[in-house]
């Protein structure tokens, strides 16, 4: 048990070895350099740019750059910023928490809408819900999230003025202002009503891919003997649904969350343009567009590890949910 | 049922809560602070380290610069009594500081901070993005607490602007030495006075969240009298459209450098009776096409004459930027003072530019594309993508080109790939690319013979322009003080350019601002120094 779980872990390092390895190549390979933003600045010479280059140490060849980078990220030193000058940690852990906070939200908004849309279309299978339901799945599927997010602005905060565009509090929002009875609720509105839009969008492809997951995997687990074994017996049709095929039905659909866990990421970057999201979304477009190698390296590595330990995780509710499944075999 | 009830109950408290938070909200709104939506990040609030745009806007706000140049384009003392004197040879400047100038810790300003501002720029180990002006310093002598000497290496009347601007303000020594010191003689952009900015300028530094916002509150102790508005926020709205969705529902309170395709949109707004002014000013922002004059095509000036025929320049102004533009016969903008306007002109006239081919030898070859002696009439042409201006640009172009018997190819790259590598490394055939001018006139290092980048490791002459005339008028101009000899100059040089068009010289551009009706005394500005370059004039009504 415990070897499996080592083996685990070393495959996991080597992953994010070779996922960076891959990474430092890419970058290295897509041309134009860090200094490129400089060009179109009259005020800057060429000179001034090479001893830029210099001071970022851009001189050196690039296998030594990759050694130094490994070197260093191995210690915890992700480096420093070419943009900012500050080091990419502090960089990425000041915008980690919003980029979180988008995508756990979003996650269980996903997960409250499409897992009921999946269970009802599956138990009232070819109802005009389940039609609606498969239409809507697409529908949230296929748009684009920058064309929806828009949209949504345009309703919602423009012609009805319910929600704001974007951003993620008001600047100068000051809790003490409201009676300390209503405050918590204050707070919490002034948080969700900011988070309500981008989540919605974030979570739109999630919902379509989900809810017909759920459906078809609750549709196999009812036709199993046992299911009809359960009913043959007289269990309630409530407790045959919910309590004997629900778990079973989950477990592949928690496979399918842990596999779309880059796509939240691969999501968040356009849904936190849009919404000006203050989140690593938005780092990752500025270090790309600006060739801030570091920073692009650093969020490449904190997000792979993010998602391999998202799989990891997955991996245990699946055992959690199906104790069929032994590690050991 | 019970808790069904109970459900029920704390559903209609958080109703109730949330409708009387709404009301609340809407009850404090006068209180709420001056808006700016800008469309990029900024990453320093050092000035040492600034070079974009939209940082020095907060600048403007926090540290103050020796002079100014107003929206008139004339110089202003600001943290000066007066405007330096200049010696006979012109090489040594004196300055003069205002007395009584603080910080917003307290502390006075000195000629000892101005003397540190010029060492940080200097400091080896420092990494600023330009040192073009400093270097050109010999000698910094300081007098007293408030005269100090500047002396050049060589003559330069293009020198003192560069004081006006961002990257030129000063800076507290007895706050950033320390930091250097323990820094290892280095300051870093990121560094702790990067994000706890103190200057002398009329707002202080309040908070800044990475990628969100930067709120500045008025100086009470500010050298010219507090300033009226009392908070100012400048917030980051990256998409543009989602822009102009956040200032037409008064998320945002002022929309500057407004994208072209908007201009219409906002004036549609103000017709609705939405109050807001949109202002529409001459900029020093000009949008060309660069021929690689190294390519035996572009050699022939006919071909470059041709070209410049054969495209409806105002058309495309009318048209695609909606009027919002002027259109470019020269390098120089029209509001400038060495603007010449008898030049050259080439209106749209797709015969003369048949002719003139036919004439220099251009003949339609049996594919349809022109050809002199093996060399066909076919080049590509490059920009950067998700640009629509410039795309439009290229597909006019391709079809009017094509239309007198040239072959055009459009290939895009992203822009740090076109700026870092197609332009820097001469890759193109031609590039359609914006300059920003400052208000001296002068352009060595577009044009001058020695700013070939590819042959000297400096300068911007990517269209690898050769004349010998404009290389002795350029080194003249640098030299002569008067501005009138200077002025004869430079139109000869523009005269030149016009004739051998070095560039396809498009449109110099207007800035499009929107701000509230009631807001008093914006006043755009062209140059370097931006529209918040009197941001402690601003009055609401």
């Amino acid at each position: 048990m415990g070897n499996r779980y080592l083996r685990r872990l070393a495959t996991l390092f080597f992953s994010l070895f070779v996922i960076s390895l891959l990474s430092f190549a890419l970058i290295e390979f897509s041309p134009g350099g860090a200094m490129a933003r400089y060009v179109e600045n009259p005020n800057i010479s060429q000179a001034d740019r090479t001893r830029m280059a210099e001071r970022f140490g851009l001189d050196r060849p690039a296998p030594l750059r990759y050694f130094i980078w490994l070197r260093n990220t191995v210690q915890g030193d992700l480096g420093t910023s070419f943009m900012t000058g500050r080091p990419v940690l502090t960089e990425i852990l000041e915008r980690l928490p919003a980029t979180l906070k988008l995508m756990t939200f979003s996650f269980f908004v996903s997960i409250i809408v499409a897992i009921p849309i999946g269970i009802y279309s599956a138990t009232h299978r070819h109802s005009l819900f389940d039609h609606l339901a498969a239409t809507g799945s697409f529908l949230g599927l296929s748009l684009p999230s920058f064309w929806f997010g828009l949209l949504m602005i345009y309703i919602f905060a423009i012609w009805l003025n319910w929600l704001p565009s974007g951003g993620m509090i008001t600047p100068w929002f000051d809790p003490s202002a409201y009676p300390l009875l209503i405050r918590p609720f204050v707070i919490f509105w002034e948080h969700t009503r900011y988070l309500l839009m981008p989540a919605i969008v974030l979570s739109l492809s999630n919902i379509g891919s989900w809810s017909r997951y759920m459906r078809s995997s609750m549709l196999d687990v009812i036709s199993q003997n046992y299911i009809r074994t359960a009913r043959a017996n007289g269990v309630p049709e409530r407790k045959v649904v919910y309590k004997h095929a629900l778990r079973n039905a989950l477990t592949p659909l928690v496979t399918l969350m842990g596999l779309d866990l880059p796509g939240f990421f691969a999501g968040a970057v356009v849904t936190e343009q849009i919404f000006a999201w203050p989140g690593m979304g938005r780092l990752f477009i500025s270090a790309a567009g600006n060739r801030d190698y570091q920073v692009l390296m650093g969020i490449i590595m904190i997000t792979a590890v993010l998602v391999l330990l998202g799989n990891l995780l997955a991996d245990l509710m699946y055992r959690f949910l199906d104790p069929r499944v032994n590690y050991e075999g | 049922m019970l808790k069904r009830m109970l459900a029920l109950l704390l559903m209609l408290v958080m109703v109730v809560a949330i409708t009387a938070s709404c009301g609340q909200t809407s009850k404090t709104q006068t209180a709420e602070p001056l808006v700016w939506g800008m469309h990029q990040d900024i990453e320093t609030l050092n000035p040492i380290f600034t070079e974009s745009a939209n940082e020095a806007n907060i600048l403007n706000g926090i540290f103050s610069t020796l002079i100014k140049v107003n929206s008139e384009l004339e110089f202003e003392p600001y943290l000066l009594e007066e405007l330096p004197v200049v010696s006979q040879d012109g090489l040594t400047y004196q300055f003069k500081l205002r007395e009584g100038v603080k910080f917003h810790d307290g502390v006075e300003l000195t000629a000892q901070d101005v003397k540190f501002t010029y060492e940080m720029k200097m400091a080896e180990k420092n990494a600023v993005p330009s040192r073009l002006r400093w270097e050109r310093i010999a000698d910094f002598q300081i007098k007293d607490e408030h005269t100090f000497y500047i002396t050049l290496k060589e003559p330069d009347v293009t020198w003192l602007e560069g004081w006006a601007y961002a990257e030129s303000m000063i800076v507290p020594k007895h706050i950033l030495e320390a930091e250097f010191v323990q820094g290892g003689n280095e300051l870093s952009k990121g560094g702790l006075f990067s994000r706890n900015p103190i200057g002398t300028g009329p707002y202080k530094f309040v908070e800044w969240s990475a990628n969100e916002f930067v709120m500045l509150e008025a100086f009470a102790d500010y050298f010219r009298g507090k300033p009226q508005i009392e908070k100012i926020v400048f917030k980051v709205v990256p998409d543009l459209n989602t822009m102009l969705a956040r200032f037409s529902n008064g998320e945002i309170d002022i929309y500057d450098r407004v994208a072209p395709d908007h201009y219409e949109q906002l004036l549609t707004l103000q017709e609705e009776g939405m109050p807001i002014d949109v202002h529409n000013s001459p900029s020093f922002m000009s949008m060309n096409a660069i021929f690689n004059l190294r390519l035996p095509v572009f050699q022939d000036r006919a071909v470059r004459q041709a070209l410049n025929y054969a495209f409806p320049k105002q058309q495309f102004v009318d048209v695609v930027l909606n009027g919002v533009a002027t259109v470019a016969h020269a390098d120089t903008p029209p509001m400038s003072w060495a603007y010449n306007p008898n030049l050259k002109q080439y209106d749209h006239n797709p015969e003369k530019a048949s002719q003139l081919l036919e004439e220099a030898g251009w003949k339609l070859g049996e594919d349809g594309v022109r050809a002199k002696d093996g060399v066909r009439l076919s080049f590509t042409i490059n920009t950067n993508t998700g640009n629509p201006v410039r795309e439009a640009f290229q597909e006019i172009a391709k079809q009017e080109w094509e239309a007198i018997g040239a072959e055009v190819f459009i290939q895009n790259y992203e822009a740090a790939t076109l700026f870092g590598d197609i332009l820097t490394n001469i890759k193109f055939e031609m590039i359609v690319l914006g300059w920003s001018a400052g208000i001296d006139p002068d352009s060595k290092t577009l044009w001058h013979s020695s700013q070939q980048p590819e042959q000297f490791g400096a300068g911007q002459n990517y269209a690898g322009f050769v004349n010998p005339r404009i290389d002795q008028l350029l080194e003249a101009g640098l030299q002569e003080t008067n501005q009138e000899a200077r002025m004869t100059i430079y139109h000869e040089i523009q005269q030149i350019l016009s004739q051998e068009v070095p560039y396809l010289f498009i449109c110099f551009f207007n800035s499009i601002t929107a701000v509230p009706a009631n807001l008093e005394n914006f006043r755009p500005n062209p140059t370097l120094a931006g529209n918040a370059w009197n941001i402690s004039e601003w009055k609401l009504n």
